[in-house]
């Protein structure tokens, strides 16, 4: 903390109806910090207003128009932030200083004439108090999003649990008065539908949470090994549905990075491009392009799926958020996905024609 | 008393249960499934009612993207009085959350609501309180 308010510019402003007052101020300070000094008080909250970063202000007490005690009363409110430090004459009245600490919320009074070290001193504390007081601020407004955050995302993930959760408990209570073989094997597909919706939810709120506290470990990623796992992975759900999955490979150096990160990402944006497929679609694909070259890695993911409709495009990555009714989803893919790019420092981006298909493209530095 | 059924849920695996549960009051003459509030209003606006009076039970999801519950329910509100008359809402929901209940009870044309998970007694029930409302 010393170090650093050694080597910060502080913005500092003082206003003071004797000029050779702000004259020696500014030519003591000028080396270190950033100074404005002023004679007019509305000049003053002219630069309060263009420079929002000043950290303290000086203000003398005696001045013909007003006192420093009205002005500092007035920007505690305009301007609370910066600290507050009254500039006395040798003879002030007590009265003065005991106001000036009522109303006007100073932090410290420095009387004239002062010493440069008493100056440095008191800013080096107002400056400490400054930041400690940001920081709360930033902590709380943090907090307070944090919050909000939460109450959503315990919302959710109850109304998302307890629905499949309903879904399985009514699907038992109507087999409990179905005879029907063919109805009660309906029924059966339907609580295992319910049960694998919730599987699904929890492994991506898993993840979701270990994004959000992992720590990365960037490792080499052996691609070739790595696609021959997606081929596997996939494999089943393409011969299935039908669908044509491909993975083109062109890497020029060796990719370094977070493997779980890794399929993290290439998971959700490859099962998107499988379950958002048209249902009666002929020649269906998904097709995968891994690019790896001067210290860049581009993975896109192509689809001739149902395409995202223009007006969602900008939303399909927020938390909870889904364009289609057609497809079971949580909501929460995507939303992981580009939380996890952004921790590696990259971009993913969406390019998408409603009815003719999507391709997902992220681009990640190779650590 | 038989009644026709509108089903508006976006999940498919709840509309498929809700329509099981319905079929076994015996009391449903037909079931409609739609999955979005939007293609709801389309169907009611675009309706042909030949019944002279109330003979539809709308079974409405709350929690739905897009258009949600209640935003169906405030554009319904809007129907003439010559449409609104065939019709008795009855509010699907997983929500226990007493202010959105709360919420729920205030539109007049909410006749009530049954908490999620489903079950024949709770249907039962609630379809009898409809009848009795109407009666």
């Amino acid at each position: 903390m010393t170090n650093q308010l050694a080597v910060d510019k502080i913005k500092i402003l003082y206003l003071d109806d004797e000029r050779p007052s702000l004259n020696a101020f500014k030519a003591v300070l000028r080396e270190q910090h950033e100074v404005f000094i002023t004679t007019n008080e509305q000049h003053a909250y002219e630069l309060l207003d263009q420079h929002r970063d000043i950290r303290i202000v000086f203000s003398d007490q005696s001045m013909p128009t007003h006192s420093g005690t009205d002005f500092f009363e007035k920007i505690s409110h305009l301007y609370p932030l910066p600290i507050r430090i009254l500039v006395t004459g040798y003879n002030e009245d007590e009265q003065h200083i005991i106001d000036a600490i009522n109303r006007g919320n100073i932090f410290r009074y420095l009387k004239k004439p002062w010493s440069v070290e008493t100056l440095n001193r008191i800013i080096a504390e107002a400056n400490k108090s400054y930041l400690t007081t940001s920081l709360l601020q930033q902590k709380n407004s943090e907090l307070t999003e944090a919050y909000a955050e939460l109450d959503k995302f315990a919302y959710s993930v109850s109304h998302d649990m307890r629905g499949p959760l309903a879904g399985i408990m009514s699907a038992m209570q109507l087999l409990r008065i179905t005879d029907d073989p063919d109805e009660r094997k309906e029924i059966v597909e339907i609580a295992i539908n319910s049960a694998e919706r919730l599987d699904r939810y929890i492994i991506n709120l898993h993840d979701y949470y270990s994004i959000r506290r992992g720590k990365l470990s960037i490792t080499e990623i052996d691609l070739v090994i790595l696609k021959k796992e997606l081929e596997q992975l996939y494999e089943a759900m393409a011969n299935a549905k039908q669908i044509e999955f491909s993975i083109n490979l062109h890497v020029e150096e060796p990719f370094r990075n977070d493997e779980m990160a890794i399929r993290l990402i290439l998971t959700n944006l490859i099962s998107n491009a499988f379950k958002y497929q048209k249902k009666a679609g002929e020649s269906k694909y998904v097709e995968v392009d891994i690019e790896v070259e001067n210290g860049v890695a581009v993975f896109s993911v192509r689809d001739n799926g149902i395409g995202i409709k223009e007006h969602y495009l900008t939303e399909i990555f927020t938390l909870f958020f889904r364009a289609s009714l057609d497809e079971a989803g949580s909501g929460l893919g995507l939303y992981n996905v580009k939380n996890v790019v952004e921790q590696l420092g990259g971009q993913i981006s969406v390019a998408s024609t409603f009815d003719v298909g999507s391709t997902f493209r992220v681009v990640l530095p190779n650590k | 008393m038989m009644f026709s059924f509108l089903v508006i849920d976006d999940d498919d695996l709840d509309c498929m249960i809700a329509k099981k549960f319905i079929s076994l009051t015996g009391k449903a003459t037909e079931i409609s499934v739609m999955q979005s509030a939007n293609e709801a209003l389309n169907f009611l606006s675009g309706f042909e009612y030949t019944a002279p009076s109330f003979s539809w039970v709308i079974v409405l999801d709350v929690m739905m993207p897009g258009m949600d519950g209640f935003q169906f329910l405030d554009e319904f509100s809007k129907f003439p009085p010559s449409i609104k008359r065939h019709f008795r809402i009855m509010i699907l929901t997983l929500s226990n959350d007493p202010y959105r209940l709360k919420k729920l009870g205030e539109y007049p044309t909410v006749s009530a609501v049954l908490e999620k998970p489903i079950t024949l007694e709770k249907l039962n029930d609630t379809l009898l309180k409809i009848q009795e409302s109407v009666a």
